[in-house]
């Protein structure tokens, strides 16, 4: 029998949250879809430790390598021998971690690896597309919120007509706020929900400001308490998910509010550590829904891991490419949030593309490269939005710490040094940030800030009036053909300012030309 | 209505009145006379584990001076106080039929238990023959001399002994080896004549104290309490933990003294009053019998050679429709679920199942849960061959299964060896669901397969027990049977299931809510029933829930075979309420749940039963039936399992259970003879259908 066909082999994700470590073992049909064999959970209290000391326990550590055993001997049943084992909030933040994921790799043999917030989000995100695919185009008529409450962290993505324009990822979370709760000894349960309440409100009050919160028509939640309410809630089945209303939602609350844990426990059917966290958990999605005044709420069936699966059998690469337009989407949410002008990124955009497109073997670029070139010239002026002067710098600081979806710490590393040298001083190894990047990502900043260099020259004017027909090599030479038939003097000033980067690196000359008329 | 004081039968009073159904069975003159013997051991059978549990349980209770208020209202002095006397009689009935009906009418047929005073000359010769050469190398007497108290530490429960007095204070005592045959066949060409073993040790047994004269001797069996606490704490040796509790049933306290003293003699009186003394057991525990204690013996009796005409016609259980021994398992169940009604539908396809998982070099790994299951057996030994071959063998053995927890514990050490992960059961609760599955390695991918039932993984059991089993490939089905096995083997916490419910989490709650929506079909008029068969019902919760169904509307219809602790057809209670019971030549085990649903019936097979123990003590499984075929099938026997009136009994209002072949109006309907017979019409069907295709095996030409 043949095993190599790729779609018949079964692949698992592990997943360290902040209440549990979650697996799931699926395995990809022919159709492209997932289908899931196995899944299971064990409590865990990552999350208590870390949103209460900082670190995590020794006995917590004892028990995740425990349970990490166990998952391992129901992946063996499997066969399995591709899997991807991440730890989200809590993990991220415990001051401990690297000695925690060298314990659990000696001990198990398992890598496990920190997923940031964005990278989170990422994984949500393919997880919902493919769960709500049926009423997808639907709903990217539409503006949407998909909101996903876990223990120590929340994520939310905006959707505007099938767009993504934002996503963040909030410092809110049940076990966070329940270690928040019984840190302040005395605070009774009462006030320990409305705590919960107002921190939400008022992190949701920032979210509005910063990507607005208006005209939400739809609302998906994702996360454990959501889907252990919905027994409770009279949901309206549909294949892949279900819908409830904000209304029984809210009364819902109401009734669990009066229960102790234990009886919570009981309803539920669920170990006392999980119940400890259904009050808080629903009441931050209560916050939410209410603030945004949505009736009705889609609960999908799944959650971030069946959106890892994905990430097991693709490379991140491919990954990246497949989110490409919600990429830029973000990227360009971003630039409207901080005021640069659309027209002109758009037509710098558009010209870095020209110029990859002639030099991306010539440079040894590769598909990624492009993806990052077009984020960094949607985002190069976003500084300005500060000051003009020394924009790029305010730029870099602004990419470095902007929630884009779809791009890690290391891709924003870039993206933000591609700001930085877009214009002005050549990349300098004893530049703080620059050099503070490996080998490969400093080549890859060098490369492409030259070319986002050239295609912002070329508008120096800020009215697109330079349309370039062809870019056509005479030896070292690299020619711009334009129909512009105007003055290009402005132009020709700022390329020759602003081409020294590729000269020096790369030994190319760059000339803009008139259509039939030598310079 | 509160539940404090809801028409509720005592369980233990109930259960008597289920053996008192076989006892019936014992008694019906138109059944085969071997059969009726068959009945009248398990009657007996019942009664050992009866005393050894229940009553035990309330006699340690009042004998603490505890008094349990029970969900019926009594106090368990109460209780015990009324069970006695039935108990009593009930026990006379049985010896009372066996020696003025069943054996003297064996006699005449040609089959004969003789006594030891009625031996011939020649016959005595021959036992003389048979103790010296058979018995006395293998008999172990014990000598318990003046001051020694220690027969009542010496006698193992349930054992038969043959006690001889010497003098006063000196005994002589014989333990009857189990190892060998109950029954020796005495020489004789015109009947079989057979002489129980005490009889042959009461004749010559005083040879084994040659210089001890023998003033007075009698069999006896103590039987002691068995209810076992283990420390369930011990979580790491549990198997070491247990088995120092097996040692200790064989030493638990006496509750029960059965004698046989056909003595009338000074010494024999003497021994009457004694004996019960010296073991310690209360008067009301002593038992004086003709003759036979522990008649599990009958059994070997029953299933003679030669008395074909005493004997129900045999049964073979014949293959599924559909399915050979050549069937592709696989294949087979990629295509459609199967069924499988035991015992009438063999037990091969199980076997099978896991016998092919165990051979086939693409199978990576096998869970399976083991409650109970026969000593040399192929399922088993499937596991173990897979195990050795590398494959992830997960068994789940329930230590705590009563009475084979000894044979469990066995199995548990044999698969460890051979490399199997071996899961000792769970803290407080007993794994009784019986769910296996199989992860195979196919050209899609990974498939996985589940068999789910109602019985347990036990051929030889199979072959008595009326079960259900459902094999299964549905993916919704496999991946909850995943999540399952990953709750009881400790590597997850939380389920999350779609399609089974499982005790103690959910399963009593689904149950409720299913109950309640016919409820809510029957006030909006819509049809609303439910239709259950199960081995005993004493659910407080469930009983009170059904009384309001039945007075919402909800026409209930309930097959329960032993105890039942509804009361069904009381005016404003439980007028809607029926309930009947089979007994038969198959111990009916199958449990069936349906529910109308508002006109679109739903059907589960379940190992649960409707008493507390199942729904909160024990990890129990729900499983639906919902392909086309299998629920048609399902929701068929239920429903010909009620037109029974040849072997089952109705309970009144009154909690009587009165006898439907008496004074029957419609044509005689008999459950077990129909599903027999439809299995084998079916089989047979088949046969004809492939003798008529032509099946030629071989390649397709050209590979």
């Amino acid at each position: 029998m043949e095993h190599s066909k790729k779609l018949s082999e079964p692949v698992a994700v592990l997943d360290l949250g902040s209440s549990a470590i979650r697996f799931l073992i699926g395995q990809q049909t022919e159709q492209g879809d997932w289908r899931i064999l196995d899944k299971g959970e064990n409590s865990l209290s990552l999350g208590k430790d870390v949103f209460g000391s900082g670190y995590i326990s020794s006995a917590t550590a004892r028990k995740a390598i425990d349970i990490l055993r166990g998952f391992k001997e129901v992946m063996a049943g499997y066969g399995i021998k591709r899997y991807l084992v991440v730890g989200t909030s809590a993990l991220r933040e415990a001051r401990n971690r690297d000695g925690f994921i060298d314990r659990i790799l000696i001990n198990t043999g398992i890598e496990v690896q920190v997923l940031s917030g964005v990278e989170a989000n990422q994984m949500t995100y393919l997880a919902v597309e493919s769960s709500l695919s049926p009423v997808l185009p639907a709903l990217k008529r539409n503006n949407v919120l998909i909101l996903e409450v876990g223990g120590g962290s929340t994520e939310v993505m905006l959707l505007k007509k099938g767009r993504l324009v934002a996503s963040e990822v909030l410092n809110i979370g049940s076990v966070r706020y329940l270690e928040r709760i019984t840190e302040e000894a005395g605070m009774s349960q009462w006030a320990g929900t409305n705590y919960i309440s107002l921190q939400t409100h008022r992190l949701l009050e920032g979210l509005a400001r910063k990507v607005g919160l208006k005209k939400i028509s739809c609302l998906v939640a994702l996360g454990t308490e959501v889907r252990l309410a919905l027994e409770f809630l009279e949901a309206d089945r549909e294949e892949n998910y279900q819908i409830i209303r904000r209304e029984r939602f809210h009364s819902l609350i109401e009734e669990f509010r009066l229960l102790t844990v234990d009886e919570v426990a009981l309803r539920l059917n669920v170990p006392y550590g999980d119940a400890e966290l259904f009050l808080p958990g629903l009441i931050i999605y209560d916050t939410f829904f209410e603030f945004i005044k949505v009736d009705q709420i889609i609960v999908p069936d799944i959650s971030i891991r069946e959106g890892l699966l994905q990430g097991v059998v693709m490379a991140p690469e491919e990954i990246r490419e497949l989110f490409r337009e919600q990429i830029l989407a973000s990227c360009r949410g971003v630039a409207q949030r901080y005021a640069a002008g659309e027209d002109h990124y758009e037509y710098v955009r558009d010209a870095s593309l020209l110029i990859y497109d002639v030099l991306w073997n010539e440079l040894g670029l590769e598909k990624r490269h492009r993806l990052l070139l077009e984020a960094a010239a949607i985002l190069h002026d976003i500084g300005s939005y500060i000051s003009g002067r020394g924009h790029h710098k305010h730029g870099a600081y602004l990419v470095n710490n902007a929630e884009i979806f779809g791009l890690n710490n290391k891709d924003k590393k870039i993206l933000a040094q591609m700001v930085r040298y877009h214009r002005k001083s050549k990349p300098q190894q004893n530049h703080e940030g620059f050099g503070s990047l490996d080998r490969v990502s400093r080549l890859t900043v060098q490369k492409l800030s030259a070319i986002l260099r050239i295609a912002d020259a070329l508008d120096r004017s800020h009215t697109q009036r330079i349309n370039i027909r062809k870019i056509y090599f005479e030896g070292r030479n690299m020619v711009f053909l334009t129909d512009f038939t105007g003055d290009l003097t402005l132009e020709r000033f700022s390329l020759q300012e602003k081409a020294d980067l590729l000269e020096e690196v790369f030994g190319f000359q760059i000339s803009l030309r008139s259509q039939g008329i030598p310079i | 209505m509160s539940q404090k004081n809801i028409p509720y039968i005592n369980f233990e009073l109930s259960w008597l009145q289920f053996n008192s159904r076989v006892l019936d069975e014992g008694c019906r003159k138109s059944l085969p006379l071997l059969e009726r013997l068959r009945f009248l051991s398990i009657a007996g059978t019942n009664l050992d584990e009866f005393m050894v549990i229940r009553v035990a349980r309330l006699i340690r209770w009042d004998r603490e001076n505890r008094d349990v208020l029970g969900p019926s209202g009594k106090m368990s002095s109460q209780v015990l106080a009324e069970l006695m006397p039935r108990l009593r009689s009930q026990v006379e009935r049985l010896y009372g039929t066996l020696e003025t009906e069943v054996l003297p009418a064996l006699n005449q047929a040609g089959l004969k238990l003789k006594r030891g005073e009625a031996l011939k000359e020649d016959e005595v010769e021959y036992i003389r023959r048979y103790f010296r050469e058979n018995l006395f190398s293998v008999l172990t007497p014990r000598f318990i001399g003046p001051g020694d108290l220690s027969l009542r530490e010496t006698l193992t429960s349930g054992a038969v002994y043959v006690i001889f007095s010497f003098s006063e204070e000196e005994l002589g005592l014989v333990k009857i080896p189990e190892n060998l045959d109950r029954f020796v066949t005495l020489p004789g060409k015109k009947k079989v004549t057979l002489l129980p073993l005490e009889e042959v040790i009461l004749r010559f047994g005083p040879l084994l104290w040659p210089s001890r004269q023998v003033r007075g001797a009698a069999v006896l069996r103590l039987s002691r309490d068995a209810n076992l606490s283990v420390e369930e704490e011990k979580d790491e040796d549990f198997l070491s933990a247990m088995e120092d509790v097996l040692d200790d049933r064989v030493k638990g306290r006496p509750v029960r003294l059965e004698m046989v003293l056909n003595d009338s003699s000074e010494e024999g009186q003497r021994l009457r009053k004694l004996l019960p003394a010296w073991v310690d057991v209360d008067p009301q525990g002593v038992f004086e019998l003709p003759r036979l204690p522990r008649l599990s013996c009958l059994m070997d009796m029953a299933q003679l050679g030669g008395f074909q005409g005493l004997q129900y016609p045999s049964w073979e259980p014949v293959p599924p429709a559909k399915y050979s021994s050549e069937t592709d398992i696989w294949q087979f169940l990629k295509e459609q679920d199967l069924l499988i009604h035991h015992p009438y539908e063999s037990f091969e396809p199980v076997v099978h199942f896991l016998e092919q998982a165990a051979e086939d070099p693409e199978v990576l790994a096998i869970k399976m849960t083991l409650y109970r299951t026969s000593g040399d057996s192929p399922l088993m030994r499937a596991l173990e061959t897979a195990a050795r071959r590398g494959k992830q063998v997960t068994i789940l053995v329930e230590l705590k299964a009563r009475f084979d927890e000894g044979r469990n514990i066995g199995w548990a050490k044999r698969l460890e060896r051979a490399g199997a992960i071996v899961i000792h059961g769970m803290r407080n609760l007993k794994v009784h669901a019986k769910a296996a599955m199989v992860v195979r390695r196919e050209q899609q991918g990974i498939r996985q397969y589940v068999h789910l039932g109602t019985g347990n993984y036990n051929d030889s059991t199979a072959r008595k027990y009326t079960d259900l089993g459902l094999l299964s490939s549905r993916p919704e089905l496999t991946l909850d049977t995943a999540l399952f096995f990953n709750a009881i083997t400790g590597h997850s916490t939380t389920l999350g299931l779609v399609k089974l419910v499982m005790a103690p989490l959910s399963l009593r709650g689904r149950f409720i809510q299913l109950i309640h929506r016919e409820m809510d079909g029957a006030r909006q008029g819509k049809p609303a029933w439910i239709r259950a068969k199960m081995n005993a019902l004493n659910d407080p919760e469930i009983i009170r829930l059904l009384y309001q169904a039945s007075e919402a509307g909800v026409s209930i219809d309930l097959n329960v075979r032993g105890a039942c602790s509804l009361l069904p057809g009381l005016k404003g209670i439980s007028s809607r309420i029926r309930v009947i019971s089979i007994i038969d030549r198959y111990l009916e085990h199958s449990r069936l749940y349906s529910f109308c649903n508002g006109g679109k019936p739903e059907i589960y097979i379940s190992s649960a039963d409707w008493r507390t123990r199942n729904l909160d003590q024990r990890i129990e499984l729900l499983v639906p039936l919902e392909g086309q075929e299998c629920k048609a099938r399902g929701l068929e026997i239920l429903d010909n399992i009620f037109w029974d009136n040849m072997q089952s009994q109705e309970l009144t209002s009154t909690g009587e259970w009165i006898p439907r072949w008496e004074n029957r109006e419609e044509p005689p309907f008999r459950a077990q003879e129909f599903f027999h017979k439809a299995a084998v019409r079916r089989h047979r069907e088949r046969e004809e259908r492939n003798r008529r295709e032509l099946q030629v095996r071989r390649k397709p030409p050209g590979t």
